[in-house]
């Protein structure tokens, strides 16, 4: 039996969005993902407030997290949930169009689980994308308090 | 003066001259004989002697001669030596075996070496060598041989040459005098005499030998005392050989003519005597024949029978009696008569009866029996009675066989003709005589009267017994020349024959002692011309005797003046040296040298010159003794071409000693002759003074005798010379010392001043001038000094700094600070020469020198010197008053020290300058820095913002015309669906180009490692890594072993990617693609290339290869955004390598990078 896991995502651009989603669509992961347009909005998601206070608690299986957001930017985010007792164990996946080295390392120091360069071909853009969403949100097994729905 | 060694070496030189004169007139001798008989002008070869030069003789000549004449010319080698040796050997081998054929009477004809010879001379052939010439050239040869072959350590065998020369000389001395007084010597025997040309050539030849055998011994080297005590030996010697030369020549040449003169004596009186003889018998015959007319004439018969019938008959009787007359007329008859048979006298002619003598009584009876005639031979008819002669003649009665009737008497008185005939001597000759003679009895009988006996005829009788006597001999048959004593018993010469057909012998007498008078006066002449010669031989010796005594005691005469001069010369030397080694001073001891060569040396002058350093002219420093005004004469100077070849000069030109022996032949000496001679000065000698190599002067010796100066009083003058010289080098040396010690000194000062002015960094300009200035004062000994700086262009001097001292004593109120360069006085001369000017007196005229006004320091010396930076005169410095002269090292201390002092200066000023600067530069970087920064900052922002900004909206074209395309499937027309197709490509690529201006931005940028790679390693990964491309692909690959290097692993990798990638590319449209990676080792790089068979690229596009976004190729071609190979040149020469590449269109390309082997290489 697989269980489904919910997936964040954060990132500002509405093209990517559709582009993502309609990857993880195939896989039928699309359902589960919530898309936070920028940093703000995701932290206020993780951290069930303002908008999103009445929203069921739990953590999503993975982030996909983009660097460059509005407001707060990815590594801000990140370095959030690295410094949350209870955000911190949630993988993080760094989705960008940034190959900088710089923004690997970076990556890396604050704890990212993955950092995915967003291929320019849309071939295999979606083929990432989907890999991605298998991987975390169906093969991983995710730490404890996340949300899972058995399907 | 006379050197023995001169004397010794003109006297070689004289016999040299001798021994090749005489050797090539014997050889030129042989040739004219060669010639003579080549072209048949035999006087060539015989020079008048009855026999002439022998060829086999000539050719020795030649030999020989031309040995001796080639061996004295040019003394030979040990191979000559052997040629010569062996040439002679020869030689005489030859002349033995000549001599011993010659001397058998064996003659070759080979010895006429076909030149056709006959004839012979005194009885003996010509044309072939004579044993005594023979000989003689065995002695040559032996000579010529032991004087050659002499060594130092065998000088007798010198000495045997030359006695054999001697003998030679001897030999043919004899042999020339021979021919002299007339007769060649062996003439008319049985041997061969030698030519007069061979005993001319003989001399010639001996003259060469006995000069080369005593330049043999000279050249052993014989002392003067042991010449002369042989010398007279030699001369004894010598003198006897000539003696006995000449008495041996005179001895045989007197036999030889003795024998001629004799043979000639003989034939005349042989002559006389058969001529004689001859005319008897005819006389006899004559006589018979007068007989035979009447004998059996029946005429005469008929009348006399008549006339003794009938001796009335006055007709038959005067018939008969002129008849008779007529006879006794004619033929000087003394008386013919008649006989009857009874004795009795019947007519007479002429008519004078006289008594018949009583033998003819006794004759007729005879007679009458035998009816022949009769010879009467001489007898008297009585002893009171003159000697008659007779002939008997019968009267026949009838023709045949008649008695006889009477007797006719033909009565012959020799008196009148048959003695006078007889005595006669066809010559004069006080005892010449002939004599006839009969046998009477055991007597000899005296037929004829005698020159020294009177009636010796019939009278003079000589028993047979006695011999020796002539006449005898003659009767008792000798015939011929007898020798013996005649009838007076003085010994006599006489020639004996028999007269045929009668009883007589005829004796043609001489008496010896008349032969020999003609002799006995030869005899003395030559006893004379022996004397005579014997007399010259003897002043001869005498006088060579004499002149080798004078020239002996001569020699010791010059010998003791020589030790006396030569101690005299000793003596001077040994003081001279002793001044040498006491005196310090050069100037003193030239003095004393000089001094002492004129009172010990006894020289008259004694002077020594030094060269002057700059002007080259000699100078002379000292000097003793006689000089007038000689030496203010003297001006030698080397600069220009010789005035004069004195011995001075000469010396100082040529570096050795020079000697003019006579002062007044010498015509070199023309400028100061007059003077030197005036002054009694008459020879000179000048040695040159050296040091250490090169002449500085001379030191020149008079003398008031000419010829003064010989070997060994030069040789130690030239000692002496030696001396002086090396003492002025240790003078020399020492003050070079002295003036070393004294700079070091000023060094060290300099050096400390120096010292202490680098300390002085950060005082001014006016404290270092000063401190320097000082400093230069106490350096130079001066008591002045002051200092100026030049401007640019070196037209003003600024005075800058006086010394203290200059300060003090100056009483000028208002100093003037600047002085233009044209116009200032002295000081400004060594600005305007450009080098240090000393004036050392400075009191003297001086054509720069400008008075210094009113109030101005005293001057007496002043030195200054510019000091130069580059070429460019920045200040003059300048001292004064040293109480010394300034010299060299002070110009030298003066100019370091000005000049430390300038790049003190200098330095000072630099050092401000670049602290300014630093600030400066430090300032600039800073700010630099940071708008670096800024700017790095921007272009990290810019990539980054390119690297996701400008990504997304391409990969949004990319996803949603991918969705389109999609979507759109079914319903698009092909040519939209070409045209999505077209902005998928062209999104692509621009994702591309991103995506490589991004990486190579990052490769510059990007921070770099540094760790050991092993290069097979990278490439292998680069390779994996390319895995895609090669899918398919039909490549052969060559990969060679690489290095290991150090440097970044993923920048390389890429470096390899990007390489191996193209190589890739390029190489797909060939079927055997062939790529080959490999590495060359060069001195300091490791260089790699990837080399593939592929598209390649033209060389002319090869600069641009590695630019950014440069292709070479079109995109439908090969695709590709030209950042690769830019990549590859950014990573390698960030490595601080190189890149580089090789290729040609279709054919290929290669691709090269370097890394520098060592690791600093780093940026």
């Amino acid at each position: 039996m697989l269980t489904l896991k919910s997936i964040l995502l954060v990132e500002d651009d509405p093209k990517d969005i559709e582009l993502t989603l309609g990857s993880l669509e195939e896989y039928n992961l699309a359902n589960e993902v919530f898309v936070a347009r920028d940093g703000a909005e995701a932290l206020d998601y993780l951290y069930r407030r303002g908008q999103f206070a009445d929203y069921p608690s739990g953590n999503p299986a993975v982030i996909l997290l983009d660097l460059k957001l509005p407001k707060i930017d990815g590594f801000e985010v990140l370095k959030t949930i690295r410094s949350d007792e209870r955000l911190k164990f949630i993988p993080v996946a760094i989705l960008t169009s940034s190959r900088e080295h710089n923004d690997l390392i970076q990556g890396y120091k604050l704890g990212v689980n993955a950092y995915i360069v967003k291929p320019v071909d849309f071939h295999q853009f979606t083929d990432a994308i989907k890999k991605l969403g298998i991987f975390w949100a169906v093969l991983n097994e995710p730490p404890p308090g996340c949300v899972k729905k058995t399907t | 003066m006379t050197m023995p060694g001169a004397d010794k070496r003109k006297e070689g030189h004289f016999l040299n001259a001798i021994a090749q004169a005489s050797g090539a007139l014997a050889a030129v001798t042989g040739l004219v004989a060669i010639f003579g008989w080549l072209t048949g002008n035999l006087l060539l070869a015989s020079f008048g002697s009855p026999v002439p030069m022998a060829l086999s003789t000539a050719l020795l000549f030649i030999l020989y001669g031309s040995a001796v004449f080639l061996r004295v010319r040019k003394p030979p080698g040990r191979i000559m030596y052997r040629i010569w040796m062996s040439i002679v050997s020869i030689g005489t081998f030859i002349a033995i075996l000549l001599f011993f054929l010659s001397y058998l009477g064996i003659y070759l004809s080979i010895e006429h070496l076909g030149i056709p010879i006959s004839g012979t001379a005194g009885g003996v052939p010509i044309g072939h060598i004579s044993p005594l010439t023979a000989f003689c050239f065995i002695l040559a040869g032996f000579s010529f041989l032991a004087a050659l072959s002499s060594t130092p350590d065998s000088p007798g065998r010198a000495v045997a040459g030359f006695w054999l020369a001697c003998l030679i000389m001897l030999t043919s001395f004899v042999l020339f005098l021979a021919y002299l007084l007339g007769t060649p010597l062996l003439y008319g025997g049985h041997f061969i005499p030698p030519a007069l040309s061979t005993s001319l050539a003989f001399v010639a030849l001996g003259i060469a030998l006995l000069a080369f055998a005593i330049l043999q011994i000279r050249s052993k080297s014989v002392t003067v005392e042991a010449v002369d005590k042989r010398a007279i030996k030699v001369l004894i010697l010598v003198f006897l050989i000539l003696a006995v030369g000449i008495i041996s020549a005179g001895y045989f040449y007197y036999h030889s003519y003795e024998k001629k003169f004799r043979a000639e004596v003989e034939r005349q009186l042989s002559a006389i005597a058969e001529m004689k003889v001859d005319e008897l018998v005819d006389w006899r015959k004559e006589r018979l024949g007068d007989a035979a007319v009447f004998y059996k004439n029946d005429n005469f018969s008929v009348r006399v029978r008549q006339y003794f019938k009938t001796p009335e008959n006055a007709e038959a009787k005067t018939k008969l009696r002129t008849w008779i007359k007529q006879f006794q007329s004619a033929f000087e008859y003394d008386r013919i008569f008649l006989l009857d048979t009874r004795g009795v006298e019947r007519m007479s002619v002429p008519d004078k009866p006289e008594p018949i003598a009583p033998h003819l009584l006794e004759h007729l009876s005879e007679i009458m029996r035998s009816r022949q005639v009769t010879f009467l031979d001489f007898h008297r008819d009585r002893p009171d009675q003159p000697i008659h002669l007779a002939i008997l003649v019968p009267v026949l009665d009838g023709q045949e066989g008649g008695r006889v009737i009477g007797l006719l008497v033909f009565r012959i008185d020799p008196q009148k003709y048959l003695y006078p005939f007889i005595n006669r001597w066809p010559m004069s000759g006080k005892t010449a005589e002939t004599l006839i003679v009969r046998r009477d009895g055991n007597d000899a009988l005296f037929l004829n009267e005698q020159k020294f006996q009177k009636n010796a005829a019939l009278n003079l009788r000589i028993p047979l017994e006695k011999t020796e006597i002539p006449a005898v001999q003659a009767v008792l048959g000798h015939q011929g020349i007898v020798e013996g004593k005649d009838y007076r018993g003085s010994p006599v010469i006489a020639s004996v024959r028999a007269v045929p057909d009668s009883p007589w012998f005829l004796v043609a007498r001489m008496d010896i002692s008349e032969v020999y008078t003609p002799l006995r006066e030869r005899l003395w002449e030559i006893v004379i011309l022996i004397g005579a010669l014997l007399v010259c031989a003897g002043a001869g010796t005498g006088f060579v005797w004499r002149h080798q005594r004078a020239r002996y005691y001569r020699e010791k005469y010059e010998a003791a003046e020589r030790i006396q001069k030569l101690n005299r010369t000793l003596a001077m030397l040994s003081d001279i040296n002793q001044a040498i080694v006491r005196i310090r001073e050069s100037q003193e001891l030239f003095e004393q040298a000089c001094r002492i060569a004129v009172e010990k040396g006894n020289f008259s002058l004694a002077w020594i010159g030094l060269l002057d350093d700059s002007t080259k002219e000699l100078r002379v420093v000292a000097s003793a003794g006689k000089s007038g005004v000689y030496l203010e004469k003297i001006n030698i100077s080397l600069m220009d071409d010789p005035k004069c070849y004195c011995p001075v000069d000469s010396a100082l030109r040529k570096g050795e000693h020079v000697i003019c022996n006579v002062i007044g032949q010498d015509e070199d000496l023309a400028p100061c002759q007059k003077i030197a001679l005036d002054l009694g000065l008459h020879s000179s000698v000048s040695f040159p003074l050296k040091v250490s190599g090169s002449i500085r002067g001379t030191v020149n010796f008079y003398t008031d005798e000419p010829y003064f100066f010989d070997e060994e009083e030069i040789k130690m003058l030239d000692e002496l010379a030696m001396d002086i010289s090396f003492a002025m080098e240790f003078f020399e040396k020492e003050t070079e010392r002295k003036r070393m010690e004294e700079e070091l000194k000023h060094n060290e000062s300099r050096m400390i001043a120096l010292l202490e002015l680098n300390r002085m960094k950060n005082s001014t300009i006016q404290d270092i001038t000063s401190f320097t200035l000082e400093e230069a004062i106490r350096l130079t000994e001066s008591k002045i000094g002051y200092l100026a700086f030049l401007n640019e262009d070196e037209t003003v001097m600024t005075m800058y700094a006086w010394s203290k001292t200059a300060m003090e004593e100056c009483r000028i109120s208002d100093k003037p600070i600047i002085y233009p360069v044209e116009t200032t006085g002295l000081w400004g001369e060594a600005v305007r020469q450009r080098r240090p000017i000393t004036t050392n007196d400075y009191r003297a005229p001086n054509p720069w020198k400008k008075s210094y006004p009113e109030g101005h320091v005293h001057i007496t010396r002043h030195m200054n010197i510019p000091v130069f930076d580059g070429e460019r005169i920045v200040l003059v410095a300048g001292v004064g008053n040293k109480p010394t002269d300034y010299n060299e090292s002070d110009v030298n201390q003066l100019t370091l020290l000005m000049e430390g002092m300038w790049r003190i200066i200098q330095r000072q000023q630099a050092e401000t300058k670049i602290k300014q600067l630093n600030a400066e530069l430090e300032q600039r970087v800073i700010e630099r820095t940071a708008q670096l920064e800024a700017a790095n900052k921007e272009l990290e922002t810019f990539s980054y913002s390119v690297s996701h900004d400008l990504r997304a909206p391409i990969r949004h074209i990319a996803g949603f015309v991918e969705l389109l395309t999609v979507n759109t499937a079914r319903s698009l027309d092909e040519k939209s669906g070409r045209y999505l197709n077209i902005i998928a490509d062209s999104t692509k690529h621009m994702g591309h180009l991103i995506d490589d201006i991004l990486s190579f931005s990052r490769m510059g940028r990007a921070e770099m490692q540094q760790t050991l790679i092993k290069s097979d390693q990278l490439v292998k990964e680069a390779m994996n890594q390319l895995q895609p491309e090669m899918g398919g692909r039909n490549v052969a690959w060559d990969i060679r072993p690489l290095p290991e290097i150090y440097g970044d692993p993923s920048m390389l990798k890429l470096v390899w990617v990007n390489l191996i990638s193209n190589a890739l590319k390029y190489s797909r449209t060939q079927p055997h693609a062939k790529i080959e990676i490999g590495y060359n080792d060069d001195k300091d790089d490791h260089i790699f290339y990837i080399r593939d068979n592929g598209a390649g690229f033209d060389m002319m596009y090869v600069h641009k290869l590695f630019n950014i976004f440069q292709r070479l190729h079109r995109a439908e071609e090969f695709e590709g955004t030209g950042v690769g190979l830019a990549n590859v040149r950014r990573i390698v020469q960030r490595h601080g390598g190189r890149t580089w590449a090789e290729g040609k269109v279709n054919e290929g390309a290669t691709f090269y990078f370097s890394l520098p082997k060592a690791k600093k290489r780093l940026e």
